[in-house]
């Protein structure tokens, strides 16, 4: 069995290369896109992944806006938000609205695995 | 920063984690495999080792890492746990065990770690070769990055927290924050080092420290702020009671003026708080003190018929006895604290001895007085090595006599009224009544003649003089007789007593008889006209009041029948030297005690009744003076002694 992941990004180059960087760990499946806020809570309600990778900042819903309306519902939610250098201070709203953990921009597959793991509770 | 006032935790702490770290290692020993001893063992190591490095005691701190990583690799499978192992480790606790007592005495410790380390070295080496595994350092213990950690302990409050980020993260502030909200789940945060407003304005250099105030574990903080990320290191300094009282200022001051209302509101001080058990003794003396205050007042009353002051005394009374309680409840310690390291001197003993030794313990929560359990510790060490040494025979000499192979000693501890009795047996070779006094014969401790009188327990009390129990052959003799003097004496000093049972053949059962507590004891209190004399309430068996005609002779010896056995009956003035009183009147006042296994009848001039007595030592030289253990004041402001009745006659 592998976890579900949820990838949340309104540009679909950094959703597949979200892909292809969960593509590489074992034991995971991305199981749904959205690109959007408002999507992204939909996707969550009705597929239940596992973990969510979530940028920040998307039309008609921010994601840290998602990140809030879905830890509020589901406490258990895992969600990591995507971020670029200098986004430091909205990230941290992201946190305070119940995200996880976070993934800096560029992408570096160790970090990424480094954070999956931990968030998900995974002894590497 | 002063860490001296941090060094009792550490000692007291050190200690326990080592007491239990032997335990863990025997346990492993008979259950190698057993994976949470092997946790448990890598905690205690670890924790000591981060204790170690924080208050700077380079030696503790390395040997124990190198015992960490060994536990670590034991953890992971890496080697597996023998008897080689188990005899590294033990040396390895030894050592510490040395080196935190040197630190307690201040001085420089003669222990040689390098060579310890050597050892602990050779046997990865060697295990890594038998399984085939390259001698290149495969990798970093994850346990060598973790910088100095102190460890949790139960009344700790909270804890200063220092917390060190990656260099590579990318985002160090908002790893920081994260770490802030993940502290924040387990307690009260007081204050952070950049504040929470910094760290959101970027101002954050990859240094965080945290006060919080907490009774979440260490560890359990610990994982929660490494499960935040990039962490590198955290350090934890344990707030105590002491320091969270002595430093309000500092917990109410805000760091910024941004810092959010509920990291400053005032904290709840702790429900319990540590202190020195001089205070502890000071209080006993002050009650001791009081005691005899308030029999004073007593006294004085008599004469003034006042129903106020009647009444103000009797309050008195009542408060003083509860005050008494509570502060004697603060005072008990379990039996717990001195024979958890007795399965590891038997171990040790029994290993040397080439003898195979279970060890059984029984009534370990009983408590006593922490003066009485300090005093017991080596005459129980005494017994039991005299069992090991002396009463237990060798595996083969056992199972020849038709006995298991594996010998039995048993501690049993158990609660009668306001004694304590600790029963050390073990089921060895047993001791020769006549064996013992020919010994002593020889020894020129007794005569032909007085052997002769003697039943089988005084031969067995033989045990118990000086100048038998320190002759050497005697043990080979006897099976016993190590040191019995010095565990009488100090038994009796704590106004205890001591009784010997044994079976040739069978074994030998040592039973320790001791007071609830030593400073302040009910006293009989006796006349022996002009002198009034105390005796411990819990030696004497019963008082009488013989009537002359029942008094029987034989051979010169009075005799008085007690529930149906005839007894000895002695004259208290005699035995204390004092002069005979000519007229008796027609019932006898007899004390009837226990004195060295033997019960006999000692005849007094009056009792003069039971009271509560604070006792204090006799200094010197009249602690020479066999037969009295000590003082107290009465009411009238006469100072009389308290009887050693174990050593009258």
């Amino acid at each position: 069995m592998s976890y579900k992941i949820l990838i949340v990004d309104d540009a679909a180059f950094m959703r597949n290369m979200i892909k292809d960087v969960f593509g590489a760990i074992p034991g995971f499946s991305v199981i749904g896109e959205a690109s959007n806020g408002v999507e992204a809570v939909e996707k969550y309600k009705a597929l239940q992944p596992d973990l969510v990778t979530m940028d920040i900042v998307m039309p008609l819903k921010s994601g840290i806006e998602a990140a809030r309306e879905i830890t509020s519902a589901h406490r258990e939610a895992k969600i990591i938000m995507c971020s670029a250098l200098g986004q430091e201070s909205l990230v941290m709203e992201a946190i305070e609205a119940g995200a996880k953990d976070f993934i800096v921009k560029p992408f570096k597959a160790e970090k990424v695995q480094e954070v999956v793991n931990r968030v998900m509770g995974i002894k590497a | 920063m002063d860490m001296s006032k941090y060094k009792g935790m550490f000692l007291a702490e050190a200690g326990e984690h080592l007491n239990n770290m032997n335990q863990l290692v025997l346990a492993l020993e008979k259950e190698p495999g057993k994976k949470e001893d092997i946790d448990s063992l890598f905690r205690a190591a670890h924790s000591i080792k981060g204790m170690a490095a924080s208050m700077g005691y380079q030696e503790i701190s390395e040997l124990s890492h190198k015992m960490e990583d060994m536990m670590d690799r034991f953890r992971k499978e890496e080697m597996s746990v023998t008897p080689e192992a188990t005899d590294i480790l033990l040396e390895g606790i030894d050592a510490l065990e040395r080196l935190v007592e040197a630190v307690e005495q201040d001085r420089p410790a003669d222990v040689d770690i390098a060579k310890i380390i050597e050892k602990i070295k050779g046997y990865g080496a060697q295990k890594l070769v038998a399984s085939g595994q390259t001698l290149v350092v495969s990798e970093k213990p994850a346990t060598e990055v973790e910088p100095p950690a102190t460890a949790h302990r139960p009344l700790t409050t909270g804890f200063n927290i220092s917390i060190e980020i990656s260099p590579d993260s990318q985002a160090p502030s908002v790893r920081a924050f994260l770490i802030i909200r993940r502290i924040k789940e387990l307690g009260d945060l007081l204050s952070t080092i950049p504040s929470e407003a910094e760290i959101k304005n970027g101002k954050f250099s990859g240094r965080l420290s945290a006060k919080i105030s907490t009774d979440a574990a260490q560890d359990k903080i610990e994982e929660a702020i490494r499960g935040g990320g990039e962490v590198v290191s955290v350090a934890f300094e344990p707030i105590s009671a002491e320091v969270s009282i002595a430093e309000p200022a500092e917990q109410s001051k805000p760091e910024t003026p941004n810092l959010k209302a509920e990291t400053v509101k005032e904290h709840e001080l702790p429900k319990v708080v540590k202190v020195n058990t001089s205070l502890l003794d000071y209080f006993v003396n002050a009650i001791g003190e009081l005691i005899i205050n308030k029999s004073r007042l007593h006294q004085v009353s008599k004469g003034i018929p006042s129903k106020e002051l009647k009444d103000g005394l009797n309050q008195l009374d009542r408060l003083v006895r509860d005050l008494q309680t509570q502060v004697m409840s603060v005072r008990m310690m379990q039996i717990e604290s001195i024979t958890e390291r007795f399965p590891r001197v038997i171990r040790d003993l029994a290993r040397k001895e080439g003898k195979e030794v279970d060890l059984d313990i029984e009534g370990q929560d009983i408590e006593l007085d922490r003066s009485i359990i300090e005093g017991l510790g080596n005459p129980l060490i005494h017994l039991i090595r005299n069992c090991v040494d002396h009463g237990i025979e060798l595996p083969d000499e056992r199972r020849a006599s038709g006995k298991p192979r594996t010998a039995r000693i048993s501690i049993k501890a158990s609660r009668e009224k306001d004694q304590v009795s600790i029963e050390v047996s073990d089921d060895g070779r047993g001791m020769d009544p006549e064996r013992l006094k020919d010994a002593a014969i020889k020894k020129g401790v007794i005569t032909q003649e007085q052997a002769a009188e003697m039943d089988n327990k005084e031969a067995l009390f033989l045990t118990c003089l000086p100048g038998f129990s320190t002759a050497k052959k005697v043990s080979d003799v006897s099976g016993r007789g190590v040191g019995m003097d010095a565990v009488k004496s100090a038994v009796e000093s704590m106004g205890g007593g001591i009784d010997i049972n044994s079976r040739v053949g069978e074994g030998t059962t040592i039973t320790l008889r001791l007071p609830l507590t030593v400073a302040i004891i009910q006293s009989l209190l006796v006349e022996l006209a002009p002198e009034t004399f105390a005796i411990p309430i819990n030696r004497v068996l019963r008082t009488l009041e013989v009537e002359k005609s029942d008094v029987k002779m034989s051979q010169k010896q009075k005799l008085i029948d007690f529930n149906g056995y005839l007894i000895p009956l002695l004259s208290l003035r005699k035995i204390l030297g004092l002069p005979s009183l000519p007229a008796q009147e027609r019932f006898i006042p007899v004390v009837v005690t226990e004195v060295r296994g033997r019960i006999v009848g000692l005849v007094v001039d009056k009792f003069l009744g039971q009271q509560e007595t604070f006792i204090k030592p006799l200094g010197r030289p009249l602690n020479k003076i066999s037969g009295l253990s000590g003082t107290t004041v009465l009411g009238n402001g006469r100072t009389i002694f308290l009887l050693d009745m174990g050593n009258l006659i």
